[in-house]
């Protein structure tokens, strides 16, 4: 019972010092950030007097806070790389940049400016082929395929390749100079857009009309 | 809070469209930010980059800039998120911090001892400079922010736990520990400094 009450005794003063040291530790520690703080001016005005008043009775306590107040200075004595002449200049071209990509730009204007006359001259085109079947009907009852109400369901290959051989036959027929008493006034007029079409080479384009048609419907369908 | 801080009356300014407020801002900021940034990432042209960085980041806050903060409080937040993603780069190359390197690599040229100085006393500061350079680089990245801001820049405890995101106690705790490293990193180098030269076969 002694033996238990002797180990309780020297745990208990153990404990006792062990908790001294740690509280002198942690008092220590804690003063020591306190005098970081007085470096920095964030402790109050009561905080600050006291702990200057213990400064100046204790000199490992001035000591160290000569240290800590050093360092600041050093810190800012240290030397920093200067500013290039030209980093503003830098930062200049880099706003630019960021406000033109910011700035909404139309969409690819260059094919738009070419889309849509393709698209009309194809439509155009496309139309003049189907037009062109009634004219030749009219004029000219025998002429070949492009009589056939097949040639307008078949592929545009088809009536581009139709459209190829036709114009001959009916610029042939349509330049006749009776023609203008055969036809309609819309023949007429088909008829003379037909002719201008010709003359503009633009129905020889077709094929490479159709090929950019697909293309760009093809680029359509990705995006 | 902006009518206290001049800077975020230029940043005003330049949210209303007075292009020159920016330059000002510029003028102002760019030094000190390249120095601190230079501090962070140990590298000269990253600094420069993340300078231009931030204040990329100013020019294009200006439709939504509140001056809640200080301007220089916000501008270091920006720049301070800016180093620490860089050093947070996998592909980033650790600094070379080998004893031999040049501490005043890209910085100001080195001038000669003037006459009026002694020239062991002027070596003897170059030392402790270096000394503390060194140890400065070897603080944990906190650490190093915290004392920077708050010894360097002159911020309040209060500014550098905004800038940082973190709590006043916390900024108080980290500086007194760079504090406490610093002292004894730069002593522990001057104490190994002296010990090289000390003569052969002599004792203290």
């Amino acid at each position: 019972m002694s033996d238990d009450n002797n180990r309780h005794r020297l745990e208990s003063s153990e404990g006792v010092a062990k908790s001294g040291i740690d509280t002198a530790t942690d008092s220590a520690t804690e003063l020591d950030a306190e005098l970081s703080a007085l470096c920095d001016g964030e402790l109050s005005v009561e905080s600050e007097n006291q702990l200057r008043s213990r400064i100046d009775g204790d000199t490992q306590l001035s000591e160290r806070f000569a240290e800590f107040a050093s360092l600041g200075a050093e810190l800012k004595a240290l030397e920093g790389p200067s500013v290039p002449s030209d980093l503003h200049a830098r930062l200049q071209a880099k706003i630019d940049a960021s406000d033109t990509n910011a700035t909404p730009q139309p969409a690819k204007p260059a094919a738009a400016t070419i889309r849509w006359p393709l698209v009309a001259a194809m439509a155009a085109g496309l139309a003049v082929v189907w037009l062109l079947q009634a004219t030749l009907q009219t004029v000219d009852p025998s002429a070949p395929q492009l009589a056939d109400d097949r040639a307008i369901g078949q592929s545009t290959e088809l009536a581009v390749a139709a459209v190829a051989d036709a114009p001959t036959q009916s610029v042939t027929e349509t330049t006749s100079d009776d023609w203008a008493g055969d036809l309609s006034d819309d023949e007429i007029e088909i008829a003379f857009e037909l002719e201008t079409l010709l003359d503009l080479e633009m129905i020889q384009e077709l094929d490479l009309l159709e090929a950019m048609f697909a293309l760009e419907s093809e680029q359509g369908e990705r995006g | 809070m902006s009518g206290a801080d001049p800077d975020a009356q230029h940043m005003l300014a330049f949210c209303a469209g007075e292009d020159s407020a920016f330059d000002l801002l510029f003028a102002r900021w760019s030094a000190p930010l390249l120095h601190y940034l230079e501090r962070m990432v140990h590298d000269a042209a990253t600094a420069e980059e993340l300078v231009q960085e931030a204040f990329l980041r100013v020019y294009r806050a200006r439709d939504r800039y509140s001056a809640d903060a200080k301007f220089s409080t916000w501008l270091y937040r920006i720049g301070t998120n800016l180093a620490l993603n860089e050093l947070r780069r996998p592909r980033r190359a650790r600094p070379h911090t080998s004893t031999d390197a040049d501490p005043g690599e890209n910085r100001a040229p080195l001038h000669l001892v003037s006459e009026g100085q002694d020239a062991a006393d002027v070596l003897d500061t170059r030392r402790r400079t270096y000394q503390l350079d060194q140890a400065l680089a070897r603080l944990p990245e906190r650490q190093r922010l915290a004392i920077w801001l708050t010894a360097v820049e002159g911020m309040s405890y209060a500014e550098v736990a905004e800038t940082l995101e973190a709590s006043e106690k916390s900024v108080k705790a980290l500086v007194h520990r760079a504090r406490v490293a610093l002292v004894a990193g730069a002593a522990v180098d001057e104490a190994k400094a002296k010990k090289v030269e000390e003569p052969i076969g002599c004792k203290a």
